[in-house]
């Protein structure tokens, strides 16, 4: 199909407005909206409690300095350590832990678990989570600001119960972090791209990669089958593309760029209301190149520049010849409403 | 920047009632979601239904049966990034809103096309029978089977700027990229549409 059959299918898409809308569940909608910022809202105060922590915590660390100066007291008997441990479980195969050969019991903070390629081992964190471990797979638990862990190649599959709303539990990897809130859900780290793959099972979770955030519920994944794309921000941000290439350029990517550095310049230039300049830059981009795949855009912005400048009669003329090559394009209504005029 | 006025819908009042007299602007709502405001949702989801609907419509063809979810979606994706300080700003709430709610639908249009395949195709033909669109069928639908095939990167370029009539300068502010990239992304996604369209 040609290009300007499929640009007549956009149009086609584009045009029509919904018919009225029957009155929608706008209080589910706000409710759930609610609970967003006040899940964001305790987030915020977790992170405040966190800063004023860590303070203490150096408050605490210079007076315990300053005590070490203090005239040289007995020792007090060592007082056994009650932190939190994980708990390395169902060992099966060859498991290490920092290399060495792994047994059951509890973790300590910064260990490295790795299994081989038949091995598989259970982690239990002090909240109840487990995360069962692939063979092949490699990951460091932590208990430092919630239940962490970081996996940094192979999978895992993670059943977290309820936490509540002091407790958190999220999984690292090399280019995604996973906040789990009650769920059952699988990652897989590989070393190609992308690399990171989580699917839930059970309940939802929040990916975040780069500056995209996204909330994930069961049966879903992340990122889409058929990706080979870290999907672009839902805000604003840069992709991670990482795509198969195009199979073939019409033009060698000098030439695009040069093309594209010269609509780049015309279409500043209209911003800034230097439509006498934006016209000479796509002036020149329909001179030099005269097949260009951005054509189209430099005639629309053509007409629409010699309006501007109060060039209405070349306006239509121009808005016909864009009307005469892009019957479907997508500045056609536009171009139509100029001749009208 | 002057107070947000916010305004509870009173529970005899009509919903119309209910509303605020004055609008508040795109910042006085932003700075409330960043203060994670909870009063803020209601004024927000008034301002941004339209468009987040139409948005959605346009990418289906009709409201699916999971139409309100997906605009729940979209609205908890709006609450989080602005909530995050995230939103760069460059552009109107609503013109962003569209875009959240494009990617939102593209997303779920490309995880339903996977679906597809254990549906019955009788309800299917049922279901493309009840469309807006339903008397340019079948090609709208190989266009939106296209769209969810190509790279989701370009395929949401070329929705921006075919579909909406979002300018490559502001697509690229939207998608915080270049407008040479915005450009070049949108050149290829036609030209990957148009092979994917042709193929079998």
């Amino acid at each position: 199909m040609s290009e300007s059959r499929t640009q007549a299918l956009l149009r086609k898409m584009a045009s029509g407005e919904p018919p009225p809308q029957e009155p929608g569940d706008r209080d589910r909608a706000v409710a759930r909206m609610e609970k967003t910022l006040r899940a964001m809202a305790k987030e915020r105060e977790r992170s405040r409690a966190l800063r004023i922590g860590s303070a203490l915590a150096v408050a605490a660390a210079v007076l315990i300095g300053i005590g070490v100066w203090k005239p040289w007291k007995p020792a007090q008997p060592p007082v056994a350590a009650t932190a939190p441990a994980v708990r390395l479980a169902a060992i099966s195969g060859e498991v290490r832990v920092n290399q060495a050969g792994a047994s059951e019991g509890n973790l300590k903070p910064d260990d490295r678990v790795t299994t081989s390629a038949g091995g598989h081992a259970r982690l239990v964190f002090p909240s109840g989570a487990t995360v069962e471990i692939g063979p092949s797979t490699t990951i460091t638990p932590h208990i430092q600001n919630g239940e962490t862990a970081t996996l940094d190649l192979g999978s895992i599959q993670t059943h977290v119960p309820k936490l509540g709303d002091k407790g958190s539990f999220s999984i690292d990897t090399p280019n995604a972090k996973i906040i789990v809130h009650g769920t059952t859900f699988e990652i897989e780290v590989q070393d190609g791209d992308p690399r990171t793959h989580v699917h839930v099972t059970e309940g939802r979770v929040e990916v975040a990669s780069g500056s995209e955030d996204v909330f994930l519920s069961t049966g879903e994944s992340w990122p889409t089958p058929n990706t080979a794309t870290i999907v672009p921000s839902i805000e604003t941000h840069a992709p991670t593309v990482v795509a198969p290439k195009p199979k073939a350029s019409v033009l060698p990517p000098s030439a695009l760029a040069e093309q594209n550095k010269l609509l780049q310049a015309a279409l500043a230039a209209r911003r800034e209301g230097r439509d006498a300049d934006a016209l000479a830059k796509l002036d020149e981009l329909l001179r030099v190149y005269p097949n260009s795949p951005l054509a189209q855009e430099a005639h629309a912005n053509r007409f629409r520049a010699l309006e501007k400048l109060g060039r209405h009669a070349d306006a239509v003329t121009e808005a016909r010849a864009y009307l005469a090559a892009y019957p479907d394009g997508f500045a056609a209504d536009e171009a139509k409403a100029l001749v009208a005029k | 920047m002057g107070a947000l006025r916010l305004v509870r819908p009173s529970s005899e009042a009509p919903a119309s009632a209910a509303r605020p007299t004055s609008i508040p602007s795109d910042e006085e709502l932003i700075a409330a979601v960043q203060r994670h405001d909870e009063r803020v949702a209601g004024l927000l989801y008034d301002k941004l239904v339209d468009t987040v609907d139409r948005t959605l419509w346009r990418i289906f063809g009709r409201r699916e049966h999971d139409h309100e979810d997906l605009v729940q979606s979209t609205f908890e994706q709006i609450v989080l990034t602005l909530s995050k300080n995230k939103f760069a700003g460059a552009c109107s709430l609503t013109t962003w809103a569209s875009t959240v709610a494009s990617h939102v639908g593209l997303n779920a249009l490309r995880s339903r096309r996977r679906e597809r395949n254990v549906i019955d195709r009788g309800v299917q033909d049922a279901d493309r029978a009840q469309r807006a669109d339903a008397d340019v069928q079948p090609d709208l639908e190989k266009l939106r089977d296209a769209l969810v095939r190509i790279d989701p990167v370009k395929a949401e370029t070329v929705v921006l700027h075919d579909i909406f009539g979002h300018e490559l300068a502001e697509i690229a502010v939207l998608m915080n990229t270049t407008v040479a990239a915005a450009q070049s992304r949108l050149v290829r996604g036609r030209r990957e549409l148009a092979e994917q369209l042709e193929g079998p």
